[in-house]
């Protein structure tokens, strides 16, 4: 018998909700977007590059939200990505200048940061002519990363198992999308905040999609409890299979308390010059009102978690290097141990540990993150035991699977929907259930609409699925840029209702529709029929 | 930009005619030129000249880089020019006019409900007798036992449009709630029923029979089950703890049994 490894099998599921604001030349809460190219995306492209070029083997999943690859291709977004990035090395500019007077392992930070910057701004402009998606999709091509898709404005589907229409719709323009901009179907699909309900596998087949992943406790309290736990994938009846989260790997990692990322010798994402600088130097690499807000250049390692900002040190870069080696090592031991003890108690099959992780985290969050990606597949070769790979290739390497239903779960804190149904966001669902009725009812209702009504119907559809995001009940929830989330619900259901009454009593408000299309332009090509089921 | 908000007759007027220095005065200042007093006429003149070549030219440019750039750009730019601004904040609706209850399942151990009343409805309410109440009425529905164990909350009139977490004693149970009137003899008269929720499921379940799919064969085979052979399994914290809800919304309606997972 061929010789067993383990799987390990790394997802990094990168989403951000649908803001755009074209009306205006700044708008704080697209500096989101802009933060995550140059910090996560564009940084996972050169790891990507990297190791190719050195010809280390890597494969990993790769599920990006439509509502970011909407954004990724939105031509006023971009644009102002250029401004931003050539505001940034400005900035940088000066802070070289700056930071000669100051510390020299600022200075040297300064440097850095500086070729970053550009190299960033040569790939982006130059080498992939604006379109993050292109370089995805060429890795995508080679084999090294499989793509899959999410539910289309990342909605929380487990709130919408009474409309049935609604999830439909979120599941059709995730696939639409996705076909749209990889000309291929997702093999899989990364459920907004991994929550799952049992039906919602059986909305899978229709779109061909093969697989799906949950949270741990989504396989330990399954209808069945799977025989070998969390490390093989088990199939629905409905015949789709599914991975569940090894909680070993995500405390190695997404862990607070005893996580990689909270090492001393990483880099402190709180302390930014941003907060720092005096405020006449840092205004115009600001927002234009004056509120501070993170510009990426950071100076100063996390020291001590205890410590307040103005007492953290000083980063080094060589010791965060250090520390990357040590903990990548750590990692591939403790994943070696985990997988001798598994291939014990598993007869047949090669175990496998599902590790996902929110892209962000790599790069943005943590920002030795992308390093240590990197360190992890060049290390990896040297150990017998371990090989990453993808869901589609341990499905296709399986013989038999388990087939149970798996328990209703999320990845949100404690497990289930509390996150994003608590005390300061449920005032949000009457409305959004109620614009959801309205629609299904209108999708139906108009069968053969005139060019005027389907551009309504269609905008319409676009306001819906914008304001079932599942970020606008988790900022609330986790008290960041609240007011942010507060209206962009708000501004979703007015517009609806404003759209809704011209449908209703015909009068026609170009300008209006037009102005909605614009600020809320996603899904282009997709139509409201999505919601008939 | 600036050339934009210049009125065009004014700088028609300077390159046509001779400005008055007090004409010049005014051009400087819609170009936002400081001027000192004691600068001559061919002084103001001078910098009149210079910051409007400088505008010419700034207007060249722009023109030159909108002529690279699709029509589709142009015409979005167009549209700035709206009086619908993307971030204006508007309330949204208080009610809805229906008559109407919902329920979702929040973890094993609560549930949210919200309700709303049509106008009819409501004014129907405000007529209530001090002795009649509003009441909330949760049903677990318990199919074995073909049974049902009720849970309720009176509701003041204050509560008309409003929404509840229910804490429910039972994991992967049916659950199913009523808005009513209580009357003064504690008879329950329902108005309006919810949707059936059921809660999600926290613990193991014990199967005699595990069923395999083998792949190739696309055959199902049934095995006896001898349960899982990973042993280790984390508690998940914290799925009955009150803290994912307000102070104001929360009340403990039932307690014991199925409080501490």
């Amino acid at each position: 018998m061929k010789r067993r490894k383990g799987k390990i099998l790394l997802l990094l599921h990168a989403h951000l909700p649908y803001i755009h604001h074209p009306d205006f030349k700044n708008f704080m809460e697209e500096r989101w977007l802009f933060e995550a190219i140059t910090e996560t995306y564009i940084p996972l492209i050169k790891t990507f590059k990297s190791l190719e070029r050195d010809k280390i083997p890597f494969n990993l999943t790769l599920s990006l939200s439509p509502t970011l690859m909407e954004m990724l291709s939105t031509r006023d977004l971009k644009e102002k990505y250029h401004n931003h990035i050539i505001k940034m090395i400005e900035l940088i500019e000066k802070e070289l200048e700056r930071t000669k007077k100051e510390k020299p392992l600022k200075f040297q930070l300064a440097k850095h940061y500086k070729k970053e910057l550009l190299e960033n701004e040569e790939i982006f402009f130059n080498e992939y002519n604006q379109d993050i998606l292109k370089a995805f999709k060429e890795f995508k091509e080679k084999g090294y990363i499989e793509m899959i898709t999410s539910n289309g404005t990342h909605g929380y589907l487990p709130f919408y198992r009474e409309y049935p229409e609604a999830i439909n719709a979120q599941l059709k323009s995730g696939v639409l999308t996705f076909r749209k901009y990889f000309e291929d179907d997702p093999p899989g699909i990364w459920f907004a905040e991994c929550a799952y309900f049992k039906g919602l596998d059986e909305y899978l087949n229709e779109e061909k999609i093969k697989y799906f992943f949950v949270d741990s406790h989504g396989f330990w309290y399954a209808e069945t409890t799977p025989k070998y736990g969390v490390y093989r994938p088990i199939v629905t009846p409905n015949k789709v299979f599914v991975f569940a989260r090894d909680p070993e790997t995500s405390e190695q990692i997404w862990s607070s308390e005893v996580g990689y990322p909270g090492d001393s010798r990483y880099r402190e994402f709180y302390r930014d010059i941003g907060f720092d600088r005096e405020e006449e130097y840092i205004k115009p690499y600001i927002d234009e009102s004056g509120v501070r807000c993170n510009t990426g250049i950071k100076y100063y390692r996390i020291t001590d978690k205890s410590k307040p900002l103005d007492k953290k040190e000083v980063y080094n870069l060589n010791e965060a290097q250090e520390a990357v080696l040590e903990h990548v090592k750590d990692f591939l031991d403790k994943k070696n141990d985990q997988i001798k003890k598994l291939l014990e108690d598993i007869e047949d099959e090669e175990p496998v540990i599902v590790a996902p992780f929110d892209a962000e985290l790599f790069g943005h969050w943590w920002y030795e993150g992308p390093m240590f990606l990197e360190q992890l597949f060049r290390q990896a070769v040297e150990y017998n035991n371990i090989e990453f790979s993808t869901p589609l290739k341990v499905i296709e390497k399986s013989e038999k699977v388990q087939i149970t239903y798996p328990a209703e779960s999320s990845w949100g804190a404690n497990g289930y929907h509390e996150v994003w149904i608590n005390g300061k966001n449920d005032w949000i669902y009457r409305h959004i259930f109620e614009i959801t009725e309205i629609m299904i009812e209108k999708a139906k209702l108009y069968k053969n609409p005139s060019a005027n009504q389907r551009r309504i119907l269609n905008q319409m559809m676009r306001e819906v699925l914008i304001s079932q995001s599942s970020d606008w009940a988790f900022i609330l929830t986790t008290d960041t840029t609240v007011k942010y989330a507060e209206n962009r619900i708000k501004w979703c259901i007015n517009r609806f209702f404003d759209l809704d009454e011209m449908l209703s009593t015909n009068v026609i408000d170009e300008e209006k529709i037009s102005f909605y299309e614009w600020v809320d332009g996603i899904f282009k090509d997709i139509d409201y029929t999505i919601f008939i089921k | 930009m600036k050339v934009k908000k210049l009125e065009k007759e004014l700088l028609d007027s300077y390159k046509t005619e001779e400005p008055t220095i007090q004409e010049l005065r005014s051009i400087a200042k819609s170009l936002g030129i400081k001027l000192k007093r004691t600068l001559k006429k061919k002084e103001i003149l001078k910098l009149v000249q210079i910051e409007i070549q400088k505008l010419l030219d700034d207007s060249i440019k722009t023109k030159e880089n909108e002529k690279e750039k699709s029509p589709k750009k142009v015409k979005i730019e167009s549209k700035i020019k709206t009086s619908l601004k993307s971030n204006e904040a508007k309330e949204v609706p208080k009610n809805y006019n229906k008559d109407r209850i919902k329920m979702i399942p929040v973890n094993p151990n609560w549930v949210y409900v919200y309700w709303d009343f049509s106008k009819k409805t409501k004014m129907k309410l405000n007529e209530l007798s001090k002795k009649n109440k509003l009441s909330l009425r949760m049903v677990q529905i318990l199919e074995k036992e073909d049974n049902e164990r009720t849970f309720e909350k009176n509701l003041s009139q204050k509560e008309l449009v409003n929404n509840y977490f229910f804490n429910v004693p039972q994991e992967l149970s049916k659950y199913k709630a009523y808005l009513g009137i209580k009357d003064e003899k504690c008879g329950f008269h329902p108005i309006i029923e919810s949707n059936k929720v059921i809660t999600p499921s926290s613990s193991l379940k014990k199967a005699d029979k595990e069923e395999w799919l083998i792949l190739k064969e696309n055959k199902i085979l049934k095995n006896k089950s001898k349960g899982s052979k990973i042993k280790v399994i984390e508690r998940l914290l914290g799925s009955s703890e009150k803290s994912f809800v307000s102070e104001d919304k929360l009340e403990t309606i039932i307690s014991g049994k199925g409080l501490i997972l």
